[in-house]
């Protein structure tokens, strides 16, 4: 995987964290839930912003940025206030491995990026019910 | 309708090959640990000159060997933190759940590199290794061990960014996320037991 290809894959990574947020940021009741209707919508900023600066990366190097999908399908039926945070849950480990992906696919800053997208990942998607583990990212161990 | 979040798959590090050494460790690191280059990896900020002087074995030598040394320093750090939390289990017996994860999170960690490292590359255990203190306060025991988690995580992090084999970097920067994930954790049990 060249850097390109690694910061490519975690911008598509990025397009589907963004709509789901914005899918369960729409569907959670602010009135009945403010305390989770506040930490997806804080996720749904950092998201959009992590896909801000990735397609940046991209362009800084004269390349087309991916572009993102009509729609992704969501984790789960995301209805109830717990079903929310599952899905807010699984995207989070989802997002977990796409950055330890990106980090071998890269170097010097952009590692350092990823490499603490990574970690806000890990601990973000505890406040979503995760459960601390040995490899965060890496399913494989 | 796409389907979600497409996760990249890289090539798989498995337990099993992780004791045959370092090399099996990072997987794909293979290339970098077996002499010859992979010149798709990326290279770390200390990496020699990609043309001219040395010979693509050479290189890639000089590569296996720093990730290797890299690795025992990880290997140290780990074992230390480890050392830090079994400890602190000795002094509150009654943290034994608050703890299992940070426990179980190290011993991993140790296992893996016990496996990766090769004995030679070991580095002598500092004599006397001193055995570490823990507040009588379970809170206070608790905070401390949360503060050395984050510290070990920033470490970590800048192990993923010395680490010449991109694999080897992913593992590494899993290790740092999974401190970060302790240090969360036992600062909020900290707060608890207040």
């Amino acid at each position: 995987m060249t850097p390109l290809e690694a910061l490519q894959q975690a911008l598509a990574g990025e397009h589907a964290a963004v709509y789901v947020y914005g899918v369960l940021g729409g569907r959670v009741s602010a009135s009945a839930e403010p305390e989770l209707a506040a930490r997806l919508t804080s996720a749904y900023t950092l998201h959009r912003g992590r896909r801000d600066h990735l397609t940046g990366r991209v362009r800084a190097q004269g390349e087309q940025p991916v572009a993102a999908q009509v729609s992704y399908r969501l984790p789960g039926p995301a209805r109830t206030a717990a079903q929310l945070v599952d899905a807010a849950r699984v995207t989070e480990r989802r997002c977990a491995a796409v950055y330890a992906a990106a980090v071998a696919g890269t170097s010097g800053a952009d590692r350092r990026w990823a490499v603490d997208a990574l970690t806000d990942a890990a601990v973000r998607g505890l406040s979503f019910g995760g459960s601390a583990e040995p490899f965060p990212g890496v399913a494989e161990l | 309708m796409a389907r979600l979040l497409p996760v990249p798959t890289p090539a798989p590090v498995s337990r099993r090959t992780a004791v045959a050494g370092l090399a099996a460790l990072t997987g794909t690191l293979a290339g970098t640990l077996t002499g010859c280059t992979d010149s798709s990896l990326p290279t770390g900020p200390t990496d020699p000159p990609p043309t001219g002087s040395p010979s693509s074995s050479a290189s890639g030598s000089t590569t296996r060997d720093h990730d290797v040394r890299l690795a025992a320093q990880v290997l140290d750090s780990e074992q230390a933190m480890l050392d830090r939390v079994l400890a602190a289990l000795r002094a509150h017996p009654r943290l034994v759940a608050t703890l299992a994860g940070a426990r179980a999170a190290h011993s991993a960690h140790v296992d893996l590199l016990i496996g990766a490292v090769p004995p030679e590359a070991r580095r002598p255990a500092p004599a006397p290794r001193r055995r570490p203190v823990t507040p009588r306060s379970s809170a206070a025991a608790l905070s401390v061990l949360a503060g050395r988690e984050d510290r070990l995580a920033r470490l970590r992090t800048t192990h993923a960014l010395d680490a010449r084999s991109g694999p080897f970097a992913r593992v590494l920067a899993s290790m740092s996320a999974a401190a970060a994930q302790q240090s969360a954790l036992l600062a909020a049990a900290a707060r608890d037991q207040r």
